[in-house]
């Protein structure tokens, strides 16, 4: 899909700000403690990523998530048992460990380059704001109605499993309603792992058991378009789009819902 | 609705007028104005005020009002001196009507298919959902200026708050509010309750007005 982005870049720095406080705090350690130690804490803060994955694993239920959980691990182990680490073990066992391990490198990396660990909403916000024009001052901070369908329970706790399960965003039901929440690569930590997380202020599509179907656009991701689009036409957008997802996934279709936010072309850490 | 709240001949008033004239009424001293006048064929002001021991500007102001709802003539006299005003009873009853279906009411369905409605731009209401999160449950607009600026509420009703929910957004096309209540599924009977918060919310700038 040939698209002018409407987005503004990603310039986040949380992801790979990340090793690089590993790497400075295991640096650190080594001149302050000796290598064994720092050797430890390096384990320690992998067991720490290994802990997150199989939160995120348990939160999706996306297996790709046990693809960098089983990487994180075998670090884990291979910073323990390398010959210049603190535990010893036969060579001959080590060098079947380290064939593992290098199977888990790759398998991680493809875990990231195939997208099956991209979080979805920065797609799902330019597919919304395609054919969406400028014009100034027409935020509101208000929820939009955005249709009604037809819909059952049953196909909308499917239809939230597959949101989930393909990192279109997260969801949260409510007692007579599920909520859609888009997250971007850059946000997934602070909606997963926020005990004091709260939904009402961020972007949000809901539908009702009822069928009634409705938008809300967050102030904070409006201002991430380059331009002030129409807020009206946005927010019809936005819901039009969900309603297309939906009618897809009832349709059995799902794999178009993928093939639309692919053809986006995000590359895998925005 | 029609509620009678006292007589006055040949009046269907209004609520502003007859919150006046019911403030007149309503003095210790009306009934004696209304003695004098019924004893006398006619009196001046400055006698009624010395009469009755009020002040002039109390009594002219009396009989003035009166006179301007009818209940009392006036005419002009002068009498080789500056002309001035005597005044004469003009009825024996008084009654006060206000027809609060006519008065009242008609007055939120000012013409409503004749102007269409959207939220106005920049308007700075913030509009809470109601724990169901189908409608809005109250609305909060900050009014005044500088140091003066407060923030006012105001709780709605779930037709009012299902209503707002669907109003149009400051860059959509506006819609009158018969066209507002029907895609919101309202029943029609709430239209009353709803012109009354459209028509607050114009005066409050949170609603624009498209003629």
């Amino acid at each position: 899909m040939e698209t002018s982005r409407k987005l503004k870049p990603d310039r986040s720095i949380s992801g790979p700000m990340q090793p690089v406080i590993v790497l400075t705090v295991f640096g650190l350690s080594y001149f302050i403690f000796g290598r064994i130690t720092a050797l430890y804490i390096l384990s320690g803060f992998y067991l720490i990523y290994l802990l997150a994955s199989l939160y995120l694993f348990a939160r999706v239920k996306n297996f790709y998530y046990l693809l960098p959980g089983i990487f994180q691990l075998l670090t884990a182990v291979f910073l323990l048992i390398n010959p210049k680490g603190p535990l010893s073990i036969d060579p001959q066992v080590f060098k079947g460990f380290v064939i593992v391990y290098v199977c888990s490198i790759f398998m991680a990396i493809y875990s990231l380059i195939s997208k099956k660990l991209k979080w979805r909403g920065r797609e799902i916000l330019e597919l919304a704001a395609q054919n969406v024009q400028v014009n100034p001052e027409s935020y509101t901070e208000r929820p939009r109605p955005a249709g009604k369908i037809d819909v059952s329970r049953n196909e909308l706790f499917g239809f939230a499993r597959y949101y989930k399960l393909n990192l279109l965003g997260i969801t949260k039901r409510e007692h007579n309603k599920v909520i859609f929440l888009p997250v971007r690569m850059n946000q997934f930590e602070n909606f997963l792992f926020n005990p004091g997380f709260n939904y009402r202020d961020k972007t949000h599509i809901t539908f009702d058991f009822d069928g009634n179907v409705s938008t809300f656009i967050s102030k904070k991701d409006y201002l991430e378009y380059k331009e002030d689009l129409s807020f009206d036409h946005l927010s019809k957008s936005l819901g039009d789009l969900y309603l297309d997802f939906f009618h897809l996934y009832q349709k059995g279709e799902e794999v178009r819902i993928m093939d639309q936010l692919n053809e986006v072309r995000i590359h895998i850490f925005a | 609705m029609k509620f009678v709240f006292t007589y006055l001949p040949e009046a269907m008033m209004n609520f502003k007028d007859a919150r006046k004239i019911c403030n007149f009424l309503s003095k210790e001293y009306a009934e004696s104005f209304f003695r004098l006048l019924k004893a006398y064929q006619n009196i001046s002001a400055s006698e009624a005020a010395s009469r009755l021991n009020v002040h002039i500007q109390t009594a002219q102001d009396f009989l003035e009002t009166m006179t301007e709802y009818q209940i009392v003539e006036k005419e002009e006299v002068t009498e080789s001196k500056r002309p001035y005003y005597r005044y004469s009873l003009k009825t024996d009853k008084i009654s006060v009507e206000i027809d609060l279906e006519k008065s009242l009411i008609h007055d939120l369905n000012v013409s409503p298919e004749g102007f269409q409605i959207r939220e106005l731009k920049n308007s700075g209401a913030k509009f809470s959902l109601a724990r169901n999160g189908s409608y809005f449950s109250n609305i909060s607009i900050w009014v005044g200026e500088g140091r003066a600026v407060k923030e006012r509420k105001i709780n709605l009703t779930d037709t009012q708050g299902m209503f707002l929910y669907n109003l149009p957004f400051p860059d959509s096309l506006p819609e009158s509010v018969d066209e507002i209540i029907k895609r919101a599924d309202i029943n029609p009977k709430h239209k009353s309750e709803i012109m009354d918060i459209v028509m607050e919310l114009i005066q409050l700038s949170v609603i624009e007005k498209v003629i």
